[in-house]
């Protein structure tokens, strides 16, 4: 390599094979077999109605699955975000009644960055695996919300929320754009800045994260304080759009948030994807779920197709290594 | 008389040594089981009827679903895999025996048969569906808490499809003979924890395919240049994850005396805390299911606690949660503590 | 002895993904003979060996034992055809007893089927009364030093009761003691009438005991001699592929009176006890002694991994406590890790980010990657240690070894550090890139930079270094100054050999 042009010039014929064959562009590709198969299904899918409303929907997915991407790529796991996305949307709809929907929507960042930096204290000082950890997080935020809303959520959305939701902004719905937005911060982050880089490196190998004068500590609280934080945006979200906060309401989240991180070619491992190939699978997810209310297959269907999609997926991205060179 | 008490010496030093050993080997499980005698003193404590006909029952009724879940577990974790579709198989078996117990009845002449063959069908597909999970992750090598996520899905949509609803109809003999007492004394549960501690446990931890399911989690690498086959055992253990999970279904029918496909989700991550509480790490080759006893009975008696104190069903959750991090943490403070005598010394 | 070959391999390729490990190889060994393999690092040697133990799968050739073509498909599979084999890296599980490691996979059964823990314990000492050892077989390898453990490997190997006994590099640890013990029993093992094939650098051990040897070099056979009838040079000279040169550049020799690190007492445990050192500005300081007595722990120390117990560090007259990698790099310390492959580099990320990786916060600005200041950083690194790479977003896992390494040495000089620990920087490097690292050692040495280095290498040791601490059991049992450097002076002080 001899000089900074003959540098530019090769690194950018790699990086568009890189980007062409990247497992990222596989998944928005299946992203789009999938729609058309929808569409195919049912003709009225093919409205810019209907896209817009697929995207909404994704959204709220997209946005839990924002923390669980930072999450998993450091190696690790969140299995709170579905509660922490409960409690948000229930401190919400409640404080607003009393003391605002601006106080409101500051308690509840400040919840969600807080639920998460426990999270992270407890992983790493107390040296509690993240699965455990998370699992039992969660269990105290199912708590804290029933015992918060004395097991009926009170109060409904402010209406600034519900426009948020539900209307749209120069022929796009505002939650595409917020989606749009929040996604531009992660990206740039994992892509662009030093934090980015220390989160593939802790996912990676935390050993060489450590000897390289990282501090892996502080980086693994700041990604679980950001999940934590994503998950109650999304459940200001979800608030804003039904209107109203009930208990449960973050149940048939969780899995989804990991399924949408590996499918989109995060491996579960860390240290590999990004949040690009998430946002195709959240959106996959929510294709999936039109195609199976088409084919009006039961809950039973559904459950089935959803986890033979998820192995499908995980086979064909192949990755494991043989133990017999 | 020197001989003799050098002897003596030299044997009280073996002893020492074994007794070190042991202790080193098995520290967090013998956490654990401080914690669980802790758990109980309270339990008997509050519960005055304890030491009538009653109390052993209930304590070994709640808990032996969620023991037997456990060992699947522990044996997938022993790997440093992990199964999280536990609760599904369990809700899946579950489901089947609920709603084929009583037809199998008509179909083979009589209850008795009925119920064996229904346990024989309800195992069969237990071993199955973990045999399923087994050749997924050995064969297209990937990782268990991604596929064990999926196939989870596929088990719950199955029991879905085989009892859309919670129902199904149980012989009462079926659910007094293991969730009532043999010979009018002994809780069948407790006699059915013996079984899979002392017949199929410790047979198991000392047999080759135990040894083998150490070294893999000890280091997959090592195990595989060592002649293990690292395949086979890695098959072995999920397919018995199965198994021992319809084990639980069967055992959960009896308790609930119907099936229910949606109701068993928490057992995979109550029997994943349990195995963590007992002293085997999630990363593997250590630890055991005697250790995930404890466990299960400690997540098991804080709850009835709970329930006895009155503490509101909003609130156990929570305080569970809080159990759980504070007996792992237990563990750190340890070796803190250990660090700083170290340094000290 | 029998005059047939008892293993004859020909033909034998392989080929991982475009790297050429073992290009038509061939071996003869016979009954009841030491049969030593040399060769550099990367000449196919240790390929061959896993070839042998079922752990690579060859692309073709055939291998014979006992005049019978076999295919060996797994380690269970050598291991049934009688071939057993000690590796540098153990293959023991730490949490597992001697006894219990060493049985593994063929433990012995009961009436019932089970384990038979007794007899197992009975077996393990009677094994280890036939072979001299003393250790406890109830202990948890983990508790073990090194050393004991490279034992214990050894037992494991010959409890398989095998025909053909490979020892690839298993004596780093060793002391001399131990050595006697493990050559007592090769002559034993050779009189029954096995095989054993035996991998190693050092020529001394070889003289003690190898009968034939066979040289590899770039992937391919060169040739099979006698031992003892050929020269030394011209063992050399088949291994490298020419004649033995100077490749250590020369010392400049003059050197800055500033002491840039003094070390006091300083003591981690049982692991490092008493280390006194200083260290002038420019110097390069040798760590050597045998594996494992307390080098790579003292580079830890100095970098905060390895907890310290006791004692003062100094950098440049300043008192400094070093809690940790990131205190340590704000000091003026960086350290290039042993194994690049599982400590030094991420495998799977670019060159660029592992240059960078060390040096993350000196090019942002509100977190934001300058990105053109870290162009220009790579370049000049890649210019300066001459890395071949086709461009900077390579993924490193695709870099040749000795090109890992250079990367994994430029992400610690980035840093800027005044102090650079260097742990076995040139393990399993090929020849030429060894001369490249050598002399960027003294290009930093001559610019100020003060250079510990470790190594296992004595040749590297008395080629490179200013001076030599010589470790025995956690302790400096000797400081060679420039005139003392030479092999024999580091091996007896490593040994404890007045």
């Amino acid at each position: 390599m001899k000089n900074r042009d003959a540098n530019q010039s090769s690194v950018f014929m790699s990086r568009l094979k890189a980007i062409l064959g990247a497992p990222v562009a596989k998944v928005y590709l299946m992203m789009l077999l999938l729609y058309v198969a929808s569409g195919l299904l049912e003709p009225n899918y093919f409205s810019y109605g209907h896209i817009m409303q697929l995207l909404v929907m994704a959204s709220f997915l997209g946005i839990l699955a924002m923390g669980q991407t930072l999450v998993i790529l450091t190696g690790g796991i969140d299995l709170s975000v579905s509660y922490a996305l409960n409690l948000g949307a229930v401190i919400m709809t409640q404080m607003t009644i009393e003391q605002g929907s601006l106080a409101a929507v500051v308690t509840v960042i400040i919840v969600g960055l807080l639920i998460g930096t426990l999270n992270g204290l407890g992983i790493t000082y107390l040296n509690i695996h993240p699965l455990v950890m998370t699992l039992a997080m969660s269990s105290i935020l199912k708590s804290v919300t029933y015992v918060y809303t004395g097991g009926t959520p009170k109060g409904t959305a402010p209406d600034w929320l519900r426009t948020i939701a539900t209307e749209s902004f120069l022929g796009v719905k505002i939650a595409i754009w917020v989606w749009l937005a929040l996604s531009v911060f992660v990206i740039v982050l994992l892509t662009k800045t030093t934090i980015g880089r220390k989160i593939y490196a802790i996912g990676n190998n935390n050993t060489v994260s450590l000897l390289s004068g990282i501090k892996n500590n502080r980086v693994l609280v700041l990604v679980y304080a950001l999940s934590g934080l994503f998950a109650v945006l999304s459940g200001l979200m979800i608030t804003g759009f039904s209107g109203l906060s009930y208990l449960g309401m973050g149940d048939i989240y969780l899995l989804p948030s990991i399924a949408a991180v590996v499918i989109g070619g995060t491996s579960i491992l860390g240290g590999r994807g990004g949040y690009t190939g998430t946002i195709a699978g959240a959106v996959i997810i929510y294709v999936l779920m039109t195609i199976l209310t088409i084919l009006d297959l039961k809950d039973a269907g559904r459950q089935i197709i959803y986890g033979l999609v998820i192995l499908f997926v995980l086979i064909l991205y192949g990755n494991g290594k043989k133990l017999r060179a | 008389m020197r001989r003799l008490e050098s002897l003596r010496g030299k044997r009280m030093a073996v002893k020492r040594k074994k007794t070190t050993i042991f202790i080193r080997r098995n520290r967090d499980t013998l956490i654990a089981y401080g914690i669980m005698l802790v758990v109980l003193v309270l339990f008997a404590a509050n519960q005055n009827d304890f030491f009538t006909r009653y109390g052993p029952q209930s304590i070994f009724n709640q808990m032996i679903t969620l023991a037997i879940a456990a060992l699947a577990q522990t044996l997938v974790v022993l790997t440093s895999g992990i199964d999280l579709s536990v609760g599904a198989m369990i809700g899946l078996t579950n489901s089947i025996a609920a709603t084929i117990m009583d037809p199998m009845a008509q179909f083979a002449g009589g209850k008795l048969a009925g119920v064996l063959l229904t346990m024989v069908i309800v195992l069969a597909t237990g071993a199955l569906a973990g045999f399923l999970n087994g050749l997924i992750i050995v064969f297209f090598r990937l990782q268990p808490i991604i596929v064990t996520l999926a196939t989870a899905s596929v088990f719950t949509g199955i029991a879905l499809y085989i009892r859309p609803t919670p129902g199904g109809k149980v012989p009462y003999e079926y659910t007094q003979f293991f969730a009532g007492r043999l010979f009018g004394y002994i809780p069948s549960s407790a006699v059915v924890l013996a079984f899979f501690i002392f017949a199929v446990w410790i047979p198991l931890r000392r047999s080759r395919l135990g040894q083998s399911i150490y070294a893999i989690g000890g280091g997959e690498y090592s195990a595989f240049v060592t002649g293990i086959d690292v395949n086979r055992t890695k098959l072995w253990v999920y397919t018995l994850s199965g198994l021992f999970s319809a084990c639980a279904g069967l055992l959960l029918t009896a308790q609930t005396a119907s099936g229910d496909p949606l109701g068993s989700e928490l057992f995979t991550l109550n029997s994943i805390a349990a195995v963590v509480l007992g002293g085997t790490a999630l990363t593997g080759g250590k630890g055991g299911y005697v250790g995930s006893v404890a466990g299960a009975v400690i997540l098991s008696l804080v709850l009835g606690l709970l329930i006895f104190w009155g503490v509101p069903s909003f609130y156990q959750n929570g305080v569970q949660g809080i159990i759980l991090i504070l007996a792992l943490s237990v563990g750190v403070l340890q070796k803190l503590w250990k660090k700083r005598k170290a340094i000290t010394d | 002895m029998e005059n047939e070959p008892f293993l004859k391999v020909t033909g034998v390729s392989k080929n991982y993904g475009g790297v050429r490990a073992l290009i038509d190889s061939r071996l003869s060994c016979e009954k009841g003979e030491v049969h030593a393999l040399l060769g550099e690092n990367g000449a196919g040697k240790s390929t061959l060996v896993k070839i042998l133990c079922g752990v690579v799968k060859p692309d073709s050739g055939t291998i014979q034992i006992n005049n019978k073509t076999v295919e060996i498909h797994s380690p269970a599979e050598a291991n049934r055809l009688g071939i057993a084999a000690v590796f540098q890296e153990l293959s023991l599980v730490p949490d597992l007893s001697v006894a219990e490691n060493i049985w593994l996979g063929h433990e012995p059964l009961n009436r019932f089927g089970l384990i038979d823990y007794k007899k197992m314990k009975n077996m393990t000492e009677s094994l280890f009364e036939k072979l001299g050892l003393e250790i406890d077989p109830d202990l948890l390898v983990r508790d073990l030093p090194l050393a004991q453990q490279q034992l214990v490997e050894i037992a494991k190997a010959l409890s398989k009761d095998p025909e053909i006994i490979i020892l690839d590099e298993a004596t780093s640890a060793l002391g001399a003691q131990e050595i006697d013990l493990l050559f007592a029993l090769i002559k034993r093992l050779t009189k029954e009438g096995k095989t054993v094939i035996f991998i190693s650098h050092r020529m001394d051990e070889l003289d003690q005991i190898a009968d034939r040897a066979t040289v590899f070099r770039d992937a391919r056979y060169i040739t099979t001699f006698k031992w003892g009838s050929v020269t030394s040079e011209q063992i050399v000279n088949w291994i490298a592929g020419r004649d033995l040169e100077e490749t250590y550049p020369k010392k400049s020799g003059s050197k800055s009176p500033e002491i840039a690190l003094e070390i006091r007492r300083l003591s981690s445990g049982r692991v490092l006890r008493n280390i006194d050192l200083e260290v002038r500005k420019g110097e390069i300081l040798g760590l050597a002694g045998l594996q494992g007595h307390g080098q790579s722990e003292f580079l830890k120390a100095l970098f905060g991994v390895q907890p310290v117990t006791r004692g003062e560090i100094k950098i440049f007259g300043k008192k400094t406590e070093i809690k940790s990698p990131v205190s340590a790099i704000a000091a003026g310390i960086a350290y290039v890790p042993e194994d690049r492959k599982t400590e030094g580099l991420l495998l799977t990320r670019s060159v660029r980010e592992n240059l960078s990786l060390m040096t993350l916060d000196r090019r942002q600005v509100w977190s934001l990657i300058r990105s053109k200041a870290e162009t220009g950083d790579c370049l000049k690194s890649v210019e300066m240690l001459n890395i071949k790479t086709p461009h900077l977003e390579q993924a490193v896992e695709h870099l040749s070894g000795g090109n890992q390494q250079k990367v994994a040495i430029a992400k610690a000089i980035l840093t800027q550090a005044k102090i650079l620990l260097l742990a076995n920087p040139t393990r399993g490097i090929d020849v030429g890139t060894k001369t490249e690292i050598y002399q960027l050692m003294h290009d930093l040495a001559d610019q100020g930079i003060t250079i510990l280095f470790y190594s296992t290498e004595l040749p590297e040791l008395v080629g490179v270094c200013d001076r030599v601490a010589v470790f025995k059991q956690g302790e400096i049992s000797a400081i060679l100054t420039e005139e003392e450097i030479n092999e024999s002076n580091i091996i007896n002080a490593a040994l404890g050999i007045a």
